[in-house]
């Protein structure tokens, strides 16, 4: 069986070795960039079974960006290819810089398929991977 | 701005100037009530032989004239703010020369230089030294002096008639030189006198004045600077703390998974080292957490943008399903009476998460394995009010007062649970402030603590 390809898109080298290294004791595959312009280009080309995404990277809402272009409905987009692709997103601002974010309010507006928040706990974030992959088949 | 720029001088000097035109129209009706009884009881109760139709003739001119006045006054209000400032002073002159005339009128109509009414000229420099700037007000005397000597000499030369009121003077006085010059000097030297006093008081008022209204600006200007430092204190608090959360949670997410065994198996005791370090880190991300809620709320706008109308009844069951768990892990007794139709409240719904996970999870905390917590949400007329009920180890009396403070912990609080910021409560109160709200404890020591909410219900 081949192992489950996840790309990471963090800036922080720390989070992600934090996330790495349960991950890969667990068989998957990861594959890792540290912003939104090589996290699109990677999902392109590698087209991961799951995107782990940071939100904020060089600007506060970097990763809402990623999400929206990965998952946008025009019919000539670059990322067609990526578009079913499951996104889990790490975030650490909900109440915070007056975004207002909320998973459970926002999550019809965010085309992302589930949360994660910082800092990462291993075994919540190996549930969750798994949850959302058993769902996609 | 420099700080004695005067910011509001002009418009409130002005404001005051309009009033007290106003108020001299106001003046005007009574004068002409005055003149109209005066006249009637003096021919009819004193049977005094008046030439009561030119009386009336003048009354009826200053009726005339203050309704125009009121007519004007409403007229150049309607075309232009700037206008209406600048023709007051103007406005002033006029209507003072206007009273003038009709006084001195009055006067010939009513004996000339022998006539009473000569005293109500010290109000006529009164009041104009109220309304005029002090050259004016001198101005306005003069005026007025040489119309009543221009009028008693005609009269003495007898180029326009003499009015005699028989029945005050029997004989004629106006002719009689002496007294004529006699009258003329007290009446000069009383009217300058007056108008000295008078422009000398009101100056010294309208210096007072304007002192005053420079120091409200000062004020208004200081408290709105310290304000801005403030709110510049708790953004940067705020931006200090954020960056604290960054590098805390990779410490605290490395720190998990070495002590999960990602890392390679690790000695007993240094995996107990990891546990402790990691333990240490998670409070610190309260912390953090806990700062960045409170300046937060220091730094939010009150009614925010991001206000909704939010169901309290849900927040609290919402609140207490994150909390279950550790209900569960002490076996406590949880009942919540809630109302029948929802609560609806305006408020940013992240505040009142923050407020509920604050004081339910101190309830649930200092509250021993076995124990009762009770939630009661209630509404009146124009209030809504939350009881969190528990029958906690309690808060010494010494210290309810201390609670509120940033980093207060209770002495038995900090006996039980030795992870708690002391923030929590200072953030319900920031938050309860923010919305108008109130927050009220009672406690006694092994007994327990009631927490009272009371919001007020924002109609908006």
């Amino acid at each position: 069986m081949v192992n489950k390809k996840i790309l990471i898109i963090d800036d922080d080298p720390d989070i992600v070795e934090a996330m790495r290294m349960p991950l890969e004791a667990n068989a998957y595959d990861v594959i890792v960039v540290n912003c939104g312009r090589d996290g699109l280009r990677e999902a392109k080309e590698e087209i991961p079974d799951l995107i782990i995404l940071d939100v904020m990277m060089e600007t506060d809402t970097e990763g809402f960006h990623v999400a929206y272009a990965l998952r946008s409905e025009e019919p000539d987009s670059e990322y067609k290819s990526c578009s079913k692709i499951p996104i889990l997103m790490i975030t650490a601002i909900s109440r915070q810089k007056g975004l207002n974010f909320s998973p459970e309010k926002d999550e019809a507006f965010l085309p992302v398929d589930a949360f994660i928040e910082k800092p990462i706990q291993p075994k919540e974030l190996l549930n969750k991977v798994a949850e959302i992959l058993a769902n996609r088949g | 701005m420099l700080p004695d720029t005067p910011v509001f001088e002009r418009p409130s000097v002005e404001k005051e100037l309009i009033e007290r035109v106003l108020w001299i129209v106001t003046i005007r009706w009574i004068t002409v009530a005055g003149i109209c009884v005066t006249s009637f009881i003096a021919c009819v109760a004193l049977n005094i032989d008046l030439p009561i139709t030119e009386i009336l003739i003048i009354a009826s001119c200053l009726l005339f004239f203050n309704v125009i006045c009121i007519f004007y006054h409403r007229y150049i209000k309607c075309i232009s703010y700037r206008q209406y400032i600048n023709s007051h002073q103007r406005f002033a002159q006029i209507q003072i020369t206007v009273d003038c005339i009709a006084l001195v009128s009055l006067l010939h109509y009513t004996g000339g230089i022998e006539s009473p009414v000569i005293f109500y000229f010290i109000f006529h420099v009164i009041i104009a030294a109220i309304l005029l700037p002090r050259r004016s007000c001198y101005l306005q005397t003069a005026l007025t002096l040489l119309l009543i000597i221009v009028i008693s000499i005609l009269e003495y030369v007898n180029i326009i008639p003499h009015v005699q009121i028989v029945e005050l003077f029997p004989n004629t006085v106006y002719d009689n030189a002496l007294y004529l010059l006699s009258t003329l000097f007290f009446c000069v030297t009383s009217l300058c006198v007056s108008a000295f006093l008078a422009t000398t008081i009101v100056n010294h008022l309208k210096v007072r004045e304007r002192e005053i209204v420079v120091l409200r600006n000062n004020i208004t200007d200081a408290y709105k600077k310290l304000e801005t430092k403030e709110r510049e204190k708790s953004e940067f608090t705020y931006k200090v703390t954020h960056e604290l959360r960054a590098p805390l949670s990779a410490i605290q997410s490395l720190l998990k998974s070495i002590e999960e065994g990602y890392a390679g198996e690790i000695s007993e005791k240094a995996k107990e080292l990891i546990v402790r370090s990691e333990k240490r880190t998670r409070f610190l991300l309260t912390l953090v957490r806990d700062l960045l809620d409170l300046v937060t709320g220091k730094i939010g706008e009150p009614r925010g943008s991001n206000s909704q109308s939010v169901d309290i009844n849900e927040t609290v069951t919402g609140t207490l399903q994150l909390m279950q768990e550790h209900v569960k892990v002490k076996s406590l007794k949880l009942t919540v009476h809630a109302t029948e139709k929802p609560l609806y409240l305006r408020i940013n719904p992240d505040d009142l998460d923050i407020i509920m996970t604050n004081l339910i999870g101190n309830a649930i905390k200092y509250t021993l394995p076995g124990g009762t917590i009770n939630i009661n949400n209630t509404i009146t007329e124009n209030q809504i009010k939350v009881v969190i009920s528990d029958t906690g180890i309690g808060i010494p009396e010494d210290d309810t007062n201390k609670i509120f403070n940033e980093f207060y912990r209770s002495r038995n609080a900090k006996v039980l649970e030795q992870d708690g910021t002391g923030l929590g409560l200072t953030i319900v109160k920031e938050l309860m402030r923010k919305y108008g709200g109130s927050i009220d404890v009672q406690s006694s020591v092994g007994k327990g603590t009631d927490v009272t909410l009371l919001f007020p219900i924002n109609t908006q």
